[in-house]
């Protein structure tokens, strides 16, 4: 039995690089720049090793010697058989993917952990006017009844959406000091967005199944890709209802540059990983600014559905024949 | 009022054949990609892809799902057990034993097919036949032949068919103790 979870490690990992990079090709292949039909695909990959692949593993005939050397199109155990140093070089890629595969996922957690531990003060109510602002460009959403609207007494600026049961928009004294009038209404708009997706509850399911997945660098990074893709859906459904993209942009580009790439914990594994984060942080900033000048949100695609369910019937199918 | 991303435009025949189009190619890529990927330890063993080097005798026999034949006559001037075993899947599969003489290098091989009379030609390292002579063996008629081994070295060469199965012996050895590891030869219990 021990032997079926190491398979199940191996084969969660090789399965979710081989659907992510089927995923990625189709989405050149396909020019898919809608933000949900991104999101939507690249969750298909993320399904593959959370559910396709532990049924497979468990398939009998799939791990008997015949259906290996004459039915796969890829076998670890065949790269078992390569060796270095007296250990065989699939173990080798299989140990060094799970080390950065906990490595990224520790790399989320932890700022998570601490962000949490601390104190933000009490949040204030807001003005009527805020209050009335919030409400409209919550109509526009869709969301009944509007969030509350909570003012941080905090001088750094932030500006997030928290809660699942009861999702509040949180906007701190630096941030309404740093925007002016059209980026405050962009950027609110923005996170209401987000509500409005209930991005909230699916990042933390997102982070469920990483944590699930711990071991996996490419479910990992599936994740965090489908976060930038919300950000993206936000940033569009947000600037649809604000009606102005360039406010947003110039938003986004105040609050990035006020907080330093991004206020973030000290991480437990040193300086060294702080500053290409944050470039990385900064790249993605500059990628969504770009998106927003570049014109309006692009539309979903026609066949997006037909699209979604042959990704869903194929990929699981290919991936029956890697093992 | 909602306002969301626009809506999707009316779809069109291209939308579809683009569709279909892609994923055949990509799936096809993906396909070739991963049994590129699959040969590379077999390119770089040298040998083919549906040709494994296995741990021992019995994981053989698991993989062919047959007993194999092993010579109940085995000379101490040859190592047990086999320094590689090699196998073929398939219907027209076998195996292929390796065996070193005590006191080094290539002494033995034997070859045997897994459920036909043709033994696999590619578990046979090519050879140049010097001479053929017909032998005697348990009241079948058997050829045993001279070659020159991919090694250099002049080796025999005894290839008979046992219980509608192929075997090929080659040895280092004299005619006579290849002709009793031969005539011993069975399946192993």
């Amino acid at each position: 039995m021990p032997g079926r979870w190491a398979d199940l490690a191996e084969q969660s990992i090789v399965h979710a690089l081989v659907a992510a990079l089927v995923v990625e090709a189709l989405l050149r292949v396909w020019r898919i720049e809608s933000p949900r039909d991104r999101l939507i695909l690249r969750l298909m990959a993320l399904l593959q090793p959370l559910l396709v692949t532990p049924v497979l593993v468990f398939l009998p005939w799939r791990s008997e010697d015949e259906f290996h050397d004459s039915w796969t199109l890829f076998s670890g155990r065949h790269w078992e058989e390569l060796r270095l140093l007296g250990v065989s070089l699939f173990d080798l890629f299989v140990l060094a993917m799970a080390s950065i595969g906990l490595l990224l996922f520790l790399l989320d957690l932890w700022p998570l952990l601490r962000g949490r531990r601390r104190a933000r003060g009490a949040p204030e109510l807001p003005t009527a006017a805020q209050e009335a602002e919030v409400a409209e460009l919550a109509r526009g959403l869709g969301l009944h009844p509007a969030p509350p609207l909570r003012l941080l007494p905090l001088d750094a600026p932030a500006l997030f959406c928290a809660g699942i049961r009861r999702p509040t928009i949180l906007v701190s004294h630096g941030a309404l000091a740093l925007l002016d009038g059209a980026e405050r209404r962009a950027a609110l708009a923005h996170e209401l967005a987000h509500l409005a997706g209930r991005d909230p509850l699916v990042s933390w399911l997102l982070m469920g199944v990483r944590a699930l997945l711990f071991f996996n660098p490419v479910a990992q990074v599936l994740a965090r890709a489908m976060a930038r893709e919300s950000e993206r859906r936000a940033d569009d459904s947000g600037s649809s209802v604000s009606g102005d993209r360039l406010a947003l942009a110039s938003a986004l580009l105040r609050l990035h540059r006020a907080s330093g790439g991004g206020p973030r914990p000290p991480l437990p594994f040193g300086a060294s990983l702080e500053e290409p984060l944050r470039r990385a942080r900064s790249r993605d900033v500059e990628l969504r600014c770009r998106r927003l000048l570049d014109g309006p949100a692009p539309a979903r695609s026609p066949v997006a559905g037909l699209r979604v369910a042959l990704v869903a019937l194929a990929v699981p199918i290919l991936l029956v024949f890697v093992t | 009022m909602s306002a969301q991303a626009p809506a999707a435009p009316a779809w069109r025949p291209s939308d579809l054949w683009r569709t279909f189009a892609g994923l055949i190619v990509v799936l096809g890529t993906a396909a070739m990609l991963l049994a590129g990927l699959d040969s590379v330890p077999s390119w770089v063993a040298g040998e083919p892809r549906d040709l494994r080097r296995v741990k021992d005798v019995e994981e053989a026999e698991r993989r062919l799902k047959v007993r194999l034949f092993l010579p109940g006559y085995f000379p101490e001037t040859i190592e047990w057990p086999p320094h590689s075993v090699r196998v073929m899947q398939g219907r027209t599969g076998g195996a292929a034993l390796a065996f070193d003489g005590r006191t080094g290098g290539h002494y033995m091989l034997l070859v045997q097919a897994a459920r036909t009379t043709e033994v696999p030609s590619r578990l046979l390292p090519p050879a140049t036949v010097l001479d053929e002579s017909p032998v005697w063996l348990r009241g079948q008629r058997v050829t045993l032949r001279r070659i020159v081994g991919p090694d250099g070295n002049v080796w025999r060469e005894l290839a008979w068919t046992e219980k509608e199965r192929g075997l090929v012996l080659r040895s280092r050895g004299t005619v006579d103790e290849m002709l009793k590891m031969a005539r011993t030869a069975r399946e192993e219990p």
